[in-house]
């Protein structure tokens, strides 16, 4: 519980290796989208999720900190695509898709795929508390060397 | 306006700004009472220890804040006057955007909702929680130009000292 | 279903790649999270690595070309022709008639195995692309250093306090050296990339530095100049360790910051401040590739990064060194193999009578020959004058690879018999008499060495669908020929590639099978641990000091004149591989980039009148090219980028060779832009 995928996007090289691995775990289509300023973009599962609060199928669902998509529920609508704040849904053909956290990886045992693959170290499955935690020691790391040149 | 300032060489690490923090959140604002309470208080600052010094970190409240520009829901705003930066929980859909743009690592996730956590630099109260808890005195509340004031005046010490010393 | 571990067939780095089996067919890939090097990483090119596999386009039977196309035949007949045709062109011409491409792709033992061939053939007409990538730091640091090689592991950069990254684009070209980069920057280190363009590696930087092309000299000896004013240079290690220093003080005397300025086009105080970062900090790394070691200067380059290293006393220590990033996944191993036109294995001088007939007598002969033979670029020179007449090519794309492709072009047409031996059917193959498939990484095994001297184990994955492994076809030739009685497998060659070459002699097959991480060679037995970290007490070199080679700024073979105003540089993109013939067949890495494009500043693009996406035509003395024009900052006023993994950029490119490594200038030609490609708008 309470793990995400958590970006660092000053780490990203556009390298594009979680398109393609993502595209090859999901039958060629990428959940994740990586902007060329160096930002790779992929569904947020918010809280109360404005795609969620569209969908009038029902093929959205939260469960567990996560939203889950049921694509033969899905009616093409496009209203989740519409509604999201990042642009994460994508369509293809008349169906919705979307990052599911690499599921069947989960169920055994393994990363999701981005977040493994992921050369540069930009995306991170971790929880908020740990990612912050080593975002303070990198902060805290020129902290202590400013206050190591000055002498105390 | 006043800002909380550290001074790194003062603190020892005790936690009592964590602890006084998670307090000052909890609905009764008593600790005792505190540790039973749904939601669980939690703190909005974090001691941490890195190269053996001990670093308190809390929001900076940033000009022009990288948190505030990521959001997408509205949910933190800023303050134009005192630049506090303020996070509405109702409208917080816990997408993480400023916990990955924060440059210090000082958004948390709040315990039993998927929603953000930040210091609000205490609204309610004249000194924030931490600061009135700090028993050496590493954290200050004071405008920045005082604390600039309080520097220069340790240097001074240090140089009238020296001429002290060499007579 | 089980995961099969190898290495994955893209670049130099050598992660590993696990596949996913499952009744004898691929069905996934698997990322293998305890290597030490990417804890599992992958970049886009190795998590598309598996559709090389089934591709409809691979060659499934040998081929020979007729007037009315190929044929296919069978593999007893393909090897009865080649056999033939070798060697009828050996009896009339004499052995050097014959030129051998070896391959950085495949494994160790394929390619000592196909310098065996052509050097029991008679002949040192082998050669393989490293002459086109790193062969100035084989030369270069082999003088300075004795070693030819990076000095440290991939992942000791995190150690680093200051990482001075010159001409190489690792972002989109080594990813994974990013991950351990970004590491070291986390951890407070400084990093500075010079380099004309502003890379994605460059983005990582704290401090860029975007030099004229071909001015990489001026600026090391500008920062040397800084450090030696400052007093900044670690006199007690050059007094230890390494002589020839006071030569290099004379010759920096009358250089200053200001002329590397002026020469480079930087502004003198980021000069400064890089050479007190570099020299100042407990430990600071050289990161350098293409572009240091492309141009007609490219040794002097390579040397000028090791004087500023060896001034600094950063060698020998974690965290420090020179890492020239190989290109390839076995270019490290091909070389060590003595797949090289003047070294034999073990990097053996051909002129060098005791180890060359050291070398013969494990080989049953009395002598191999000594002249040096001919490299890349001077053997198609020699197919033009006729000198050469037939080609044997493994796994090699000159036709798209090679400078000035005009020329290379002539040369393949004019050859009597051309054999080539790859995946698909390149541009090289399809000039060919005779086209042999091969298995691809995953249908054999073998061992390769990376770029960080790692070598390691990459185990068959699938059975190999009417290929044969190159090994397999080169040990049946040789037998064809009667060089050898019997075939070899994989394990067998390692165990002699042990023999020959005293850096190998404790990585045998069993101890790579049974280690996740590889060995590092210098293994000089068995139970030695290998040596991640070279040159720790001694240099490589026979006294065991480090020596200084004064160099000097040259401009670069051609400067922009009134037909040809602007610079041309080439490059890399990330999700395409060298010559391409791999990504450009697969489709997940190809729609990044369908066809050729290249990168023009905004203010040239304005002045004329050129708009994102229109073709253009690219001219230069040489040739010309079509291509779609991306208008991007990147690149500085008067020059522009062009990624060579599509065919005709090296129509542009410039054939001058540096006087001791034998690489082309690739990466400095004068060139022009014109409105209107034949497809129009």
């Amino acid at each position: 519980m309470g793990y995400e995928v958590l970006v660092r996007p000053e780490r990203c090289i556009s390298c594009y290796a979680c398109e393609v691995a993502c595209a090859r775990e999901h039958g060629g289509l990428s959940n994740v989208w990586v902007l060329p300023q160096g930002v790779p973009i992929l569904c947020r599962h918010c809280q109360n999720a404005a795609c969620l609060e569209v969908c009038y199928t029902g093929a959205l669902e939260q469960r567990d900190g996560e939203v889950i998509f049921h694509r033969e529920k899905c009616t093409g609508c496009e209203l989740c695509l519409l509604a999201c704040p990042f642009g994460a849904i994508g369509l293809d053909g008349k169906r919705a898709y979307k990052c599911d956290l690499c599921s069947h990886r989960r169920q055994e045992g393994l990363m999701p795929a981005c977040a493994l693959t992921c050369p540069a170290g930009a995306i991170s499955y971790s929880c908020v508390a740990d990612f912050s935690h080593r975002k303070r020691g990198i902060a805290g790391l020129s902290w202590a060397m400013g206050y190591e040149r000055r002498g105390k | 306006m006043k800002e909380i300032f550290v001074r790194l060489d003062r603190c020892v690490g005790c936690h009592s700004c964590e602890l006084a923090c998670a307090v000052e959140h909890s609905r009764s604002k008593n600790i005792f009472e505190a540790i039973s309470e749904t939601p669980r208080p939690r703190r909005r600052l974090y001691v941490e220890y890195v190269m053996a010094r001990k670093m308190p970190f809390l929001c900076r409240h940033c000009e022009d804040a990288p948190c505030v520009r990521a959001c997408r829901t509205g949910a933190l705003t800023q303050d134009p006057l005192t630049r506090i930066v303020t996070h509405n929980p109702d409208k917080c859909i816990g997408c993480w955007m400023c916990t990955m743009v924060c440059p210090y690592g000082v958004i948390g996730r709040e315990w039993e909702r998927r929603i953000a956590l930040k210091c609000d630099r205490c609204p309610g109260r004249e000194i924030p929680a931490c600061v009135e808890a700090c028993p050496t005195k590493a954290l200050v509340f004071m405008e920045q130009e005082e604390f600039a004031r309080l520097t220069r005046l340790e240097a001074a010490e240090e140089v009238a000292k020296s001429y002290r010393i060499a007579g | 279903m089980k995961v099969v571990p190898t290495i994955c067939p893209y670049c130099g780095a050598g992660c590993p790649l696990g596949i996913k089996v499952s009744n004898g067919e691929a069905i996934g890939i698997e990322y293998i999270t305890d290597h030490p090097l990417t804890k599992g990483a992958l970049c886009p090119k190795g998590n598309a690595a598996l559709e090389i596999l089934y591709h409809p386009n691979r060659i499934r039977s040998p081929m020979v070309r007729e007037r009315g196309g190929w044929r296919e035949i069978g593999w007893d007949e393909a090897l009865e022709l080649l056999a033939r045709r070798l060697m009828e062109v050996k009896e009339k011409h004499g052995p050097d008639a014959l030129g051998f491409l070896s391959s950085a792709k495949a494994t160790n033992e394929e390619n000592y195995l196909f310098q065996k061939m052509a050097r029991l053939l008679g002949t040192n007409n082998v050669d393989h692309c490293a002459r086109l990538c790193h062969s100035p730091s084989v030369v270069g640091l082999r003088k300075a250093l004795g070693s030819g090689t990076m000095t440290n592991p991939i992942p000791d950069l995190a150690n680093s306090r200051c990482i001075f990254i010159l001409g190489s684009n690792f972002a989109e070209n080594h990813p994974i050296v990013s991950r351990w980069v970004l590491e070291a920057k986390d951890r407070g280190a400084f990093v500075i990339v010079a380099d004309p363009r502003y890379t994605p590696t460059a983005q990582l930087a704290n401090l860029y530095l975007p030099l004229r092309p071909g001015t990489n000299i001026a600026l090391l000896n500008g920062m040397m100049a800084v450090i030696l004013r400052e007093g900044l240079a670690d006199f007690q290690f050059i007094a230890q360790r390494t002589k020839g220093f006071e030569a290099l003080r004379a010759s920096l005397s009358d250089f200053s910051v200001e002329k590397a300025s002026e020469i480079t086009g930087l502004n003198p105080a980021d000069i400064v401040t890089a050479a007190r970062a570099y020299a100042r900090s407990e430990a600071s790394a050289i990161i350098y590739c293409m572009g240091v070691t492309q141009h007609a200067t490219g040794t002097d380059n390579v040397l000028a990064c090791a004087n500023l290293a060896l001034m600094c006393g950063q060698v020998g220590r974690p965290g420090t060194g020179l890492f020239p990033l190989r290109g390839q996944n076995n270019v490290q191993g091909a070389s060590d193999m003595g797949a090289l036109a003047d070294l034999l294995p073990g990097y053996v001088p051909t002129t060098d009578d005791g180890g060359r007939r050291r070398l013969a007598s494990l080989w049953g002969r009395e002598d191999l020959p000594p002249k040096p033979g001919l490299t890349v670029v001077e053997m198609m020179e020699a197919a033009i004058e006729g000198k050469i007449k037939a080609m044997y090519i493994m796994g090699e794309n000159p036709a798209v690879s090679d400078p000035k492709a005009g020329d290379t072009l002539k040369a393949l047409e004019k050859l009597e018999f051309l054999a080539v031996q790859d995946l698909f059917l390149t541009e090289t193959a399809q000039l060919a008499h005779l086209v042999l498939p091969v298995a691809c990484w995953a249908e054999k095994s073998g061992s390769y060495t990376s770029t960080e001297r790692r070598v390691q184990w990459s185990e068959k994955a699938v059975e190999p669908q009417g290929v044969l492994s190159d090994l397999e076809i080169i040990g049946l030739l040789g037998k064809k020929i009667g060089l050898w009685d019997k075939t070899f497998s994989p394990e067998e060659v390692l165990r002699e590639i042990g023999l020959a070459i005293p850096a190998y002699r404790g990585i045998t097959p069993e101890r790579l099978k049974a280690s996740t991480e590889g060995i590092f060679w210098p293994c000089p037995d068995q139970s030695h641990p290998g040596t991640p970290i070279l040159h720790r007490d001694r240099f490589l070199t026979p006294d065991g000091k480090a020596n200084f080679y004064p160099v000097s700024h040259q401009p670069p073979k051609e400067e922009p004149s009134l037909n040809f105003p602007l610079i041309m540089t080439t490059g890399r993109m990330v999700a395409h591989y060298n010559s391409g013939a791999l990504s450009r067949n697969i489709l997940p890495l190809s729609r990044y980039a369908p066809s050729l494009w290249v990168e023009i500043n905004p203010q040239d693009a304005e002045e004329m009148g050129l708009v994102e996406g229109e073709r253009v035509r690219i001219s230069s003395p040489r040739g010309e090219v079509e291509a779609m024009v991306r208008i991007s900052e990147k690149v500085i006023p008067g020059l522009i980028f062009l990624p060579f993994h599509f065919p005709g950029v090296n129509f542009l490119t410039l054939k001058e060779l540096d006087p001791e490594a034998r690489i082309p200038a690739y990466k400095v030609s004068a060139c022009r832009v014109e409105k209107g490609g034949s497809h129009g708008v």
